[in-house]
C-alpha cells in the first residue's frame, strides 16, 4: 500500500492535496529533508560519540601515559572504535575510527599518522561482520579485539623500523610492540562496556522508548 | 565479505583516512602544524590539565597499594603528631613544592644570566608507544618557538619540535635520533650523546666519538657543551651510568643516566633566550 493511500486511510477528514505533498521525497524542502534524517536520535548518538571519543583519548594521553601498565600506553581508542561500529553499525564505525585516529595522534606527539587507515577498517569492518555474518556477543568483540590489536602491532612494528634508525626486532618487540599489545588487550574491555552502556539506550524498541 | 569493500562509502572514507595519514605526516616532517591539529589541541589542552590533576590525584591514591610497608612505618610517626599540625602539613605540601622548584629555577636564574625562561606544564605524554615526546601547556601565543630548549632543575629535558598556539611538543633527548653535543665536566673530553631506543625506557643515552684515552668514570657529570646551536652550553644532561673500554679498538662505549626524571615530569622551563656559546676542546683545555 502506498503512502499516500495509508494517509487517506488513516483519517476520516478529509486531507488537502497540499498536506499529502509533504509525505511526498519529492514535494519536501531541503530542510524537511534535513529535518528527516537528522532527528533526535541521530544527534544524541552524534554527542555520545564525541564526549566518548574525548573522554577515552584524554584517558589515554594522560593517565595511562603517566601509569604506562605493563610498560606500555595501552590503546584504548582502538577498542572503541571496534564498540562504536558494532553498536552504531559500519558507516559509523568508519568515521569514528577516522575522527578518532586523528584525535589521539593531534593529543599524542605522532610525528608519523598511520592509524586512521587501522581505526577506519576496524570500526567498519566490526559494523558490516555484526550486521552480516556474527553476532555482536562478548566473544566476538574478543575476538575482534585481538585481531585489531594484532594488526595494531604491526603498525607500530612498521612506523618503529621507519622512525627509529637502526632498531633491533627484539627490542622493538621486547619493550614496544608486546608490552602495548598486552596492555591494549587487558585494558580493552573499558572503551566495550562503556561505549555499550553509553549507546544502548539508542537501541531500545520504539515501545520501551515511549514508556 | 567482498561486498564491504565494494561500497562507494568504503572507496570514500578510504581516501579520507588516507589523506589524515598522509597530510599530518607530511607536514610535521616538514616542521608545520597542521590547522585542524592545531584546534584539536587547542580545545583539550586545558582538559588534559584536568586529567592531569586526576592522575596526580590516582597517583598518590594507589602509592597506599604498592608501597603498604613504607606507608605503615610513616602512618606510625604521624601519629604521634598532633592533628592540627598534619593539616598544616597537608595544605602547605601543595606550596612546598612550588617554592622549591621556583628557588631550582631562581637558582639557575642567578647562574645563567643570560636565560629568559617560560614556565609550562606537562599536559599530556605521547600517545603510542615509540616516543618519549611531551605536550606543554604554552605555544606560539608565549613566543615559543621550534628548537628552543626545554629544561629541568635537573637537567635538559629536549627541544621544542611542534608548536601550536597553546602548546608545544617536546621532543627529549632519550629520543632515539636526537643528539646533544656535550663533554665530561671532570676531564672536558668532547663527545656526543645520542638517544638509543634500547636503552631509552630507562632514561639512559648513550655518550659517543669520546677520546680512546678518556679518563671519564662511572659518576663524572655530563653538561651541554653548546654545539649544534639548540642548547647552551652548561646544561646537565646526566651523569654516566657505566663505561666499557673495547680491549681491541680502544673505543669507549658510555651510558650516560639523564638528569630529569622523564615518568614524573609536571613541570619544565622553556628557554627563550640565551648566549649561544661554542665550545672547542682548545677552550676546555
Amino acid at each position: 500500500m502506498k503512502k499516500r493511500d495509508k494517509i487517506l486511510m488513516k483519517s476520516e477528514t478529509v486531507i488537502s492535496e497540499k498536506e499529502i505533498d509533504l509525505h511526498r521525497p519529492e514535494t519536501r524542502s531541503l530542510r524537511q529533508r534535513i529535518k528527516a534524517i537528522i532527528d533526535a536520535d541521530i544527534a544524541g548518538r552524534f554527542v555520545v560519540c564525541v564526549l566518548l571519543l574525548v573522554f577515552f583519548a584524554l584517558l589515554q594521553t594522560t593517565v595511562f601515559a603517566r601509569f604506562r601498565p605493563f610498560g606500555a600506553i595501552p590503546d584504548l581508542m582502538l577498542p572503541l572504535c571496534l564498540a562504536v561500529g558494532m553498536t552504531e553499525r559500519g558507516r559509523w564505525g568508519a568515521i569514528f575510527g577516522i575522527a578518532a585516529a586523528f584525535v589521539i595522534e593531534s593529543l599524542g606527539a605522532a610525528t608519523v599518522s598511520v592509524l586512521a587507515v587501522l581505526y577506519m577498517l576496524a570500526g567498519y569492518l566490526a559494523g558490516c561482520l555484526t550486521v552480516e555474518m556474527f553476532r555482536d556477543t562478548p566473544a566476538t568483540r574478543a575476538a575482534y579485539t585481538l585481531v585489531a590489536c594484532g594488526l595494531h602491532m604491526l603498525t607500530t612494528l612498521f612506523v618503529l623500523y621507519v622512525t627509529v634508525e637502526g632498531i633491533h626486532f627484539g627490542d622493538a618487540m621486547l619493550k614496544s610492540v608486546l608490552p602495548e599489545f598486552v596492555a591494549s588487550v587487558v585494558f580493552a574491555p573499558i572503551p566495550h562496556v562503556v561505549a555499550w552502556l553509553a549507546l544502548k539506550g539508542f537501541h531500545k524498541p520504539r515501545e520501551e522508548k515511549v514508556q | 565479505m567482498k561486498q564491504f569493500f565494494q561500497s562507494k562509502f568504503f572507496y570514500v572514507v578510504t581516501v579520507i583516512a588516507l589523506l589524515f595519514c598522509i597530510v599530518p605526516t607530511v607536514l610535521a616532517s616538514m616542521g608545520v602544524t597542521f590547522v585542524l591539529r592545531d584546534a584539536v589541541n587547542g580545545v583539550l589542552t586545558p582538559f588534559q590539565k584536568f586529567f592531569n590533576y586526576a592522575a596526580d590525584a590516582m597517583d598518590g591514591f594507589s602509592g597506599y597499594f604498592y608501597r603498604f610497608d613504607e606507608l605503615v612505618e610513616e602512618n606510625n610517626q604521624l601519629r604521634e603528631q598532633v592533628a592540627e599540625l598534619q593539616t598544616q602539613i597537608y595544605d602547605s605540601t601543595e606550596r612546598e613544592e612550588m617554592f622549591a622548584w621556583m628557588a631550582d629555577f631562581l637558582e639557575m636564574k642567578r647562574v645563567h644570566t643570560d636565560y629568559k625562561m617560560l614556565a609550562a606544564s606537562v599536559t599530556g605524554r605521547e600517545s603510542g608507544n615509540y616516543s618519549k615526546a611531551l605536550t606543554i601547556d604554552v605555544g606560539s601565543s608565549a613566543g615559543v618557538e621550534i628548537n628552543m630548549p626545554v629544561v629541568t632543575s635537573e637537567g635538559i629535558v629536549g627541544r621544542i619540535t611542534e608548536v601550536g598556539h597553546n602548546w608545544s611538543k617536546v621532543t627529549t633527548i632519550v629520543e632515539p635520533n636526537s643528539s646533544v653535543g656535550a663533554y665530561v665536566e671532570r676531564t672536558n673530553d668532547l663527545g656526543v650523546c645520542r638517544g638509543d631506543f634500547s636503552l631509552a625506557a630507562d632514561g639512559l643515552i648513550r655518550l659517543n666519538y669520546l677520546p680512546g684515552d678518556s679518563a671519564a668514570a662511572v659518576g663524572d657529570r655530563i653538561l651541554s657543551s653548546g654545539y649544534g646551536s639548540v642548547y647552551p652550553r652548561g646544561l646537565v644532561i646526566g651523569y654516566i651510568d657505566s663505561v666499557e673500554v673495547n680491549a681491541y679498538t680502544r673505543s669507549m662505549t658510555v651510558q650516560v643516566r639523564c638528569a630529569a626524571d622523564y615518568s614524573d615530569l609536571s613541570r619544565v622551563m622553556v628557554l627563550t633566550d640565551y648566549d649561544i656559546t661554542v665550545v672547542s676542546a682548545s677552550d676546555l683545555d
